[in-house]
């Protein structure tokens, strides 16, 4: 597509045979260059102000601000900290592997910068609708595995090496329950593309594979789980032990290699968000709206559609988003054979037992029949209960402090914390 | 069996922290932003008996160097030297608060209150001799051993703003009203009456 | 068994061993000769019921003897306590060690060896402790001159040279790396080691086999400054002893003091002694708690702890003037009486931070990783933490009920209604580091607790006792301890007769758990042990002084 598009602007600009010209070759790896810059301004976009919204978020559940004074209410927080790491001094210890130390950023992020490609942001929005985006997707994130290992390696550094080898046992050993999670939404869609996975689903939350079947249910915690896991974040952050090995595998790194690093982190947050809505939540499915609709409209009207299903998407990867951030700042971490026996004696079993479930339950209960509605109606019932005895716990923990607090008149250095902001 | 309870405690007690995190996330923080966008000046807020840096109202300083003597660091260094009248001048007070460790034993002896710590606690400088305070110009007299029932301390602050180098740099709410604001008493509440807004501290020893 | 008791049988085992009994001192002391202490000591310990060497102090006699005195408690028995002394030529100091017999004495010697230059015959490892391996001199000795540099780095702040390069000594260059094994260096620059403290790690993978802790970083010599000083004016440096318990190695120090000068307390200044010391319990406890969070990866709960902690400064801001150096102790009281409006506030604040225990313990105390990470990990057996001289929470976390509010009481703690609690093996076994986390928490219940009664109980009357400016001190010794968060506070002062005491000697909790570290940690991993180091509650001034 790049290549005849090159030849029309050499044709149309230049007034040359592009056939004939030698330097069309340029125009063409131009074009590519201007493309990736772009795709990474996009990239850039979402994880940038992931930081932002995480250091927020964090900040209110310590009771405390986040970042609030660069820009408005700190929304450019993310831009001066990027500002900041590219003005750093480049340090790279004399003893380490020059090449590999260089080049283990790239291969880290350009594990995450792929995983782009797959991502269905809208009803027709997406790179490139692969046949086996899925896989493509589970198979792009073992680059990460690599970079990390040579990070840590190449550092020469005893200290990264532990996060180095830490994080290849973790990623690798956690890519089996996450792909066995996967797995059951590839049975449940019949395909392994992101666009016909969500065209399986519907808007309407009894039409997601979330509530299909209790397995999927199950499989949809698993998946969650084994991507929070897969993307070295709290309660998996060994790698990155921050009150142990300080920084990990990264811990040598300044300026804008770390930069690399840090950016694919919270990347990838936002990626396995996007994943685990675009597998269990019916991705840009609007409820209500059928995807016909979506794709017999015209003009403004389809702009519209694209533009609303964006923002569906948005909401609900951003849903999932926050739920992976409240994980981190309230659970600590494992230690390394916990997260290991975790995964082998408690994912892997419970990923085969939800794949042979949903195998089952898809031979046998018919589509749309009663029981299938049953099942349905089990799994909402379900998260319905999960969510009450959440909501009430946290109004409980928010009342029982309040009244006692009013005694105390909030006075000089006192603080009255019970008036939302 | 062993494998579900493991399950079971596992999500039920991370269920309980997330809502006590999601319960935070409603309330109000507790941060002051300090110091510009806070009510009043931190240094009003502080209780009577802070213990900031040291500041000493010369008018008061009989010279009896019971402060120097002390100072368990060694970081008040005071000259008193006779006049051409006869009498007694200071001729040097300094304090060095980057050794002070902000005790309190040195203003407890002075028996008219001249040394007193005020609450004042910013003082950053470039220059570590920027952090002695010398708080003698020129000779100054000293004062009679009764001039405290006489002579009103300067309120807390106001002579360290003359003796701190960039002193009242940093943005921030306009500092209260000077009111005088009594140094602690050392006797107990239940005995002594109130001291006046201008008390001095006599040390119960002979 | 009294004291004369212990002495018959002593006499009756060494025979001329046994050259003089003190009785004058507070702590009336037995004095044996040199070569006799090895056997005296195997006898106290296995026969006469002595567990624990709580102290082991070198005191400069010049010109002709340095002596020795090992205090010893019986914790587990009945025999009390016990003092023994010798005295040593001060040329050729030597006695015989007892590590063997207490394990305490390891470090102990270690220390003495390094300040004064005293030592240990038999020592199995007899290096420097607090000061670099190539340091000339024992400082604590009264002829010391200070050195004007070490290896370029001047020593006083006067005429000084910038440096520009720093040679590294030797022993730092190159550090042995043991065959097969892995050396990190879990260096003093380390988010969890609580402080500027340096563990060599050997470990083979992620298992560690052996951790050696390196100290001395942090070590600013107050016991030789409180030779310098009066004996007032060592209240602010008792401060940064332990800095999280500031009032408590204040109220060891002027209770040592006025031991030895014979000041009494009056009972409104004892009062508010205890509301400050546990108030500063709680505080210190806060921080134990949320850091081991903190170091196991859960940043929430800590900050939530600083939070009420920031209340617990307000109230001390009100208190004594300052937030954690707090010098509110004199000889002879307190400095400042506490007003009303200030208890008011703290019972106000204790109503509201029982209710945000609870929430901590939903947060995190209940939480299943944090258990995982905590439970069977670094048990302590009794006998172990007994021969380590360990005390506060780690020991009673043990199942050893030995505090010295209760054991060995002092100030009003008599009158007061409290329980200790007593690691019970909540969710692992009885002395692992989940029991000692989890005995932190219930002890600022009971903090809690004994605030309200000793503010309901505050008599009328003075705060301070009238003591002379300059304080001379007839000569003597005592050794008066208190009750810290990290165990046992005491101070041992020996005095004669001038304003300056001759002899100071620190007794932290802190310093002898640290041996514990190399001690428990074979076969542990990595991320065990930060839980080790968070659940002993190891803070670098203590260690170091």
């Amino acid at each position: 597509m790049l290549g005849s598009l090159a030849d029309r602007i050499v044709q149309a600009l230049l007034g040359v045979d592009p056939a004939v010209w030698p330097y069309t070759w340029l125009v063409h790896l131009g074009l590519m260059v201007g493309v990736a810059l772009l795709a990474f301004i996009f990239i850039a976009l979402f994880a940038g102000p992931v930081t932002w919204v995480e250091r927020r978020i964090a900040g209110r559940m310590m009771s405390r601000i986040g970042p609030n004074r660069v820009g408005p209410q700190g929304v450019l927080q993310w831009l001066a900290d990027g500002l900041k790491c590219f003005l750093k001094e480049d340090l790279i210890p004399a003893e380490a592997d020059q090449r590999m130390f260089r080049f283990a950023p790239y291969l880290v992020f350009g594990g995450y910068m792929a995983t782009f490609v797959v991502l269905p942001f809208g009803a027709n929005l997406v790179a490139a609708d692969l046949d086996v985006g899925l896989l493509y997707l589970l198979a792009v994130g073992g680059l990460v595995v690599i970079g990390i290992l040579m990070a840590g390696w190449s550092s020469n550094n005893k200290w990264a090496l532990f996060g180095g080898i830490r994080s290849a046992a973790q990623l690798v050993s956690y890519e089996i329950p996450s792909a066995f999670a996967l797995m059951t939404v590839v049975l449940a869609a019949g395909t392994l593309s992101m666009q016909g996975i969500v065209r399986a689903q519907g808007g309407w939350p009894w039409e997601w594979f979330l509530f299909k079947n209790p397995f999927l249910f199950v499989a949809f915690f698993l998946s969650l789980t084994a991507s929070v896991a897969e993307s070295n974040r709290t309660p998996f952050d060994l790698p990155e032990g921050e009150s142990e090995l300080v920084a990990g595998f990264h811990v040598e790194y300044s300026g804008m290699r770390f930069l690399w690093f840090m950016f694919a982190e919270w990347g990838n947050l936002w990626v396995i968000s996007a994943l685990g809505s675009v597998a269990f939540l019916g991705g840009w499915q609007i409820p209500g709206v059928s995807p016909d609709t979506l794709g017999g409209a015209t003009g403004l009207g389809w702009v519209g559609w694209q533009l609303l299903s964006f923002v569906v998407f948005v909401l609900k990867a951003s849903a999932l988003v926050a739920f992976v951030i409240q994980l981190r700042w309230t659970l600590p971490r494992l230690r390394v054979d916990q997260m290991m026996i975790v995964c082998w004696k408690y994912f892997v079993p419970l990923a085969l037992v939800c794949v042979a479930g949903v195998l089952v339950l898809l031979v046998a209960v018919p589509e749309g029949g009663p029981i299938d509605w049953m099942l349905r109606g089990a799994s909402m019932l379900a998260f319905a209960v999960l969510v009450a005895v959440y909501v009430r716990r946290t109004r409980a923990a928010y009342l029982a402090d309040r009244d006692l607090y009013r005694r105390m008149e909030g006075k000089e250095l006192w603080y009255p914390p019970y008036r939302l902001p | 069996m062993g494998w579900l309870r493991n399950v079971e405690r596992s999500v039920l007690s991370i269920l309980d922290g997330l809502a006590v995190t999601l319960s935070w996330t409603f309330r109000r923080p507790v941060t002051l932003q300090y110091p510009d966008k806070l009510e009043q000046r931190t240094q009003d807020a502080l209780p009577p008996g802070y213990r900031g840096i040291l500041e000493v109202d010369l008018r008061l300083c009989t010279g009896c160097l019971l402060c120097e003597k002390t100072c368990p660091i060694a970081c008040i260094d005071v000259a008193v030297e006779k006049n051409a009248a006869g009498g007694r001048d200071l001729t040097r007070f300094d304090i060095d608060i980057s050794r002070c460790m902000y005790c309190g034993l040195c203003s407890e002896p002075c028996p008219s209150g001249a040394i007193a710590h005020s609450a004042e606690f910013e003082a950053t400088a470039a220059s570590i001799d920027d952090l002695t305070l010398h708080f003698v110009r020129s000779p100054v007299p000293v004062a009679r051993p009764k001039a405290s029932e006489t002579i009103e301390r300067a309120p807390r602050g106001s002579i360290l703003k003359d003796v701190i180098k960039g002193y009242g740099r940093r943005p921030g709410p306009a500092p209260r009203a000077a009111e005088p604001i009594p140094t602690p008493a050392v006797e107990p509440a239940a005995t002594a009456p109130a001291a006046e807004p201008s008390a001095t501290e006599k040390e119960p020893t002979p | 068994m009294t004291f004369s008791d212990l002495v018959e049988r002593l006499k009756a085992a060494l025979g001329d061993g046994v050259v003089g009994v003190d009785e004058a001192h507070f702590d009336p002391a037995v004095r044996v000769r040199p070569q006799d202490v090895k056997q005296a000591c195997r006898l106290l310990r296995d026969t006469l019921g002595m567990d624990t060497l709580r102290l082991l102090t070198a005191i400069d006699r010049p010109p002709e003897s340095i002596e020795v005195a090992w205090h010893l408690v019986s914790v587990r028995g009945d025999t009390g306590t016990l003092v023994l002394k010798t005295t040593l030529p001060r040329e050729a100091p030597k006695v015989a060690t007892v590590s063997d017999v207490w394990a305490s004495a390891n470090w102990f010697e270690r220390e003495q060896f390094d300040l004064l230059g005293v030592i240990f015959e038999g020592h199995p490892k007899l290096k420097r402790l607090m000061l670099p391996e190539d340091w000339v001199g024992h400082p604590l000795r009264k002829d010391y001159v200070r050195p004007d540099a070490y290896h370029g780095i001047p020593t006083s702040r006067e005429n000084v040279t910038p440096v520009r390069t720093v040679s590294v000594p030797e022993h730092v260059a190159k550090a042995p790396e043991t065959e097969g094994l892995m050396l990190l260096n879990m260096g003093p620059h380390h988010p969890a080691t609580h402080g500027v403290l340096n563990f060599l790690l050997e470990t083979d993978g992620e298992i560690v086999r052996r951790a050696t802790p390196d100290v001395g970083y942090l070590h600013r010599g107050i016991e030789k400054l409180a030779e310098l000083n009066a004996y007032a004016g060592t209240m602010p440096y008792t401060d940064r002893v332990d800095y999280l318990g500031g009032m408590f190695t204040n109220q060891a120090w002027a209770m040592a003091v006025e031991r030895v000068a014979g000041i009494e307390v009056p009972r409104r200044a004892e009062f508010c002694r205890v509301i400050a010391c546990e108030l500063n319990r709680i505080a210190s406890h806060l921080i134990a708690t949320g850091c081991m969070a903190m170091d196991l990866g859960a940043y929430t709960p800590f900050i939530h702890w600083l939070r009420e902690r920031e209340t617990i400064n307000d109230l001390m801001e009100r208190i004594c003037g300052a937030r954690l150096t707090y010098t509110y102790m004199r000889l002879g009281g307190v400095a400042r009486d506490i007003d009303a409006a200030t208890l008011d506030k703290l019972l106000r604040w204790a109503d509201h931070f029982e209710v945000m225990t609870l929430e901590f313990d939903r947060l995190i105390t209940t939480n299943e990783i944090f258990v995982r990470r905590l439970a069977t990990i670094a048990t302590l057996q009794p006998a172990d933490a007994l021969s380590y001289a360990i005390v506060g929470p780690n020991l009673r976390a043990s199942g050893i009920p030995w505090d010295l509010r209760r054991s060995e009481p002092y100030s009003v703690y008599p009158e007061l209604e409290f329980d200790i609690p007593v690691g019970q093996g909540w969710r692992g076994r009885v002395g692992d580091a989940y029991d000692r986390f989890k005995v932190r928490l219930q002890e600022m219940h009971q903090s809690l607790r004994i605030l309200r009664q000793a503010i309901a109980m505050l008599p009328e009357g003075e705060v301070r006792a009238k003591v002379p400016r300059v304080l001379k001190v007839p000569a003597n010794e005592a050794y008066a301890r208190v009750e810290a968060p990290r165990g046992e506070a005491g101070f041992y002062v020996v005095s004669d007769g001038t304003d300056r005491p001759w002899r100071v000697r620190i007794r932290t909790g802190c310093f002898t758990a640290m041996p514990l570290i190399e001690f428990l940690s074979p076969g542990l991993m990595v991320a065990d042990i930060v839980a080790l180091i968070g659940s002993l509650d190891v803070i670098a001034p203590e260690v170091d002084r």
